[in-house]
């Protein structure tokens, strides 16, 4: 009777700590998530490039400064260069050890990101929010580059800019379907022609991750191409990350 | 004794199985909803290339899951699978509103198929957990829902990942088939 209480209690004192470790975790994460959600609202706060977009706040990758940078690089068309953000990143190297290094990287209004080999070693704010602010700048300018790219194609096309408000990058095919009227064969048309415009950047001849030859698979909002296998990995990581679909 | 038992309750109580088949886009989550619905967890997914059959029992129903590969080169040897098919689940990626087009066109491209006519059609509108995602309401509207005469259909919000809902429409459908053998 004794022995039979105790392994109840036993159990009882186990779940109860499985329980409250779970609690924890979950806590964690939230403390987490606020004090990224805070130091974004900081950048957000500090940089010009956001200035007026705070209202819209951070909902997803690269959905609320999409329309700044949009404006900047038409800015740099016209002549004058801005830097959209700067800083501190790990760079892989190409050598056959391929192992991480910091570089200082500036990506610019012509949508190039270089880094510079030797710049100072001042320490970087190397954060979860600043991770974000990089992704979302970047998403941002691979966004309007090859948005750039189809109205090169279709310069009577007015309707990405409406289309943007709606939130989302991924260069925007969704501007077809709000173009309700234009005939079926059209919209395969462009669907084909941004898949050309995938395979002609340069470097897309091989998958991204792994180098293996004629990749099918394309993560839209990266602008990049993969094998297979690769976007198999890029998949499970959620369709707000990567947003990957078979190559047409 | 008792196999001989089990075949005598067989023989008395035939187990019926209800047959489904489960289409969408690739990177929809077919295949995770499936082996979500089998095993109860979420596996680690690759692009299926054919298709992916598990059994379930739900309720005491027994359903032969078919999982198609969504990539539109398999799209056309879908119509191979459709024999004797009690339901169709189209899974939709509701973040996806690019796609939601060809969505339509694929799921009214098959509805018509002879194989289908008494199959009923559960749209399950997933990854909801995405601050993106169109609601069901939405979903209805770009696929014009509205517009099919013929099936019994019903949309279904859910997150593959999560399990919600999951099992909703899969109820949807066992009273739907179950109810339609016995009528």
């Amino acid at each position: 009777m004794d022995r039979f209480s105790l392994t109840q209690v036993l159990t009882y004192a186990q779940q109860s700590k499985e329980l409250a470790s779970i609690e924890q975790d979950n806590l964690a994460k939230r403390i987490q998530e606020f004090r990224t959600q805070a130091e974004l609202d900081q950048f957000v706060a500090s940089s010009n490039v956001e200035a007026s977009t705070n209202a819209v706040g951070t909902n997803g990758v690269g959905l609320s400064s999409y329309k700044n940078i949009e404006a900047i690089m038409h800015s740099t068309a016209k002549g004058e260069v801005q830097t959209i953000k700067q800083g501190y990143l790990l760079k892989r190297s190409s050598s056959l050890r391929a192992d991480w290094k910091r570089r200082f990287f500036v990506l610019d209004g012509h949508g190039t990101l270089y880094y510079h080999r030797n710049k100072g070693t001042k320490p970087a704010a190397e954060n979860e929010a600043d991770r974000m602010d990089w992704m979302n700048k970047i998403t941002g300018v691979i966004a309007s580059l090859l948005n750039s790219h189809l109205r090169q194609l279709h310069p009577g096309r007015t309707g990405m800019e409406t289309n943007n408000a709606r939130g989302g990058i991924s260069f925007d095919v969704r501007s077809l379907d709000s173009h309700e009227n234009i005939p079926d064969d059209l919209k395969v048309n462009e669907v084909a022609c941004v898949s050309s415009i995938l395979r002609e950047i340069p470097g897309n001849d091989l998958c991204a991750e792994c180098d293996s030859p004629e990749p099918d698979w394309a993560s839209l909002n990266l602008g990049i191409l993969m094998c297979i296998e690769c976007s198999s990995a890029h998949r499970n990581l959620g369709v707000h990350i990567s947003k990957v679909h078979f190559f047409y | 004794m008792g196999a001989f038992i089990s075949r005598f309750w067989f023989m008395l109580f035939p187990a019926k199985e209800y047959k489904i088949v489960v289409v969408g886009l690739d990177n929809a989550g077919k295949t995770t909803t499936l082996y979500k619905l089998h095993l109860g967890e979420v596996v680690t997914t690759h692009p299926t290339v054919g298709s992916n059959v598990e059994e379930l029992v739900y309720k005491n129903i027994r359903f032969e899951v078919w999982d198609l590969g969504g990539q539109d080169r398999l799209r056309t040897s879908w119509a191979t699978y459709y024999r004797g098919t009690h339901a169709i689940i189209a899974v939709i990626d509701s973040t996806d509103r690019v796609r939601i087009g060809i969505m339509k066109d694929e799921l009214f491209r098959l509805l018509p198929h002879e194989d289908l006519q008494n199959a009923v059609v559960v749209v399950f509108a997933n990854k909801q957990d995405l601050k993106d995602a169109m609601t069901p309401a939405e979903i209805t509207e770009a696929l014009s829902l509205h517009s099919i005469k013929n099936h019994d259909w019903h949309i279904q919000a859910c997150c593959a990942l999560t399990g919600d809902g999951l099992y909703d429409g899969l109820g949807w459908i066992a009273q739907r088939v179950a109810g339609k053998t016995t009528s």
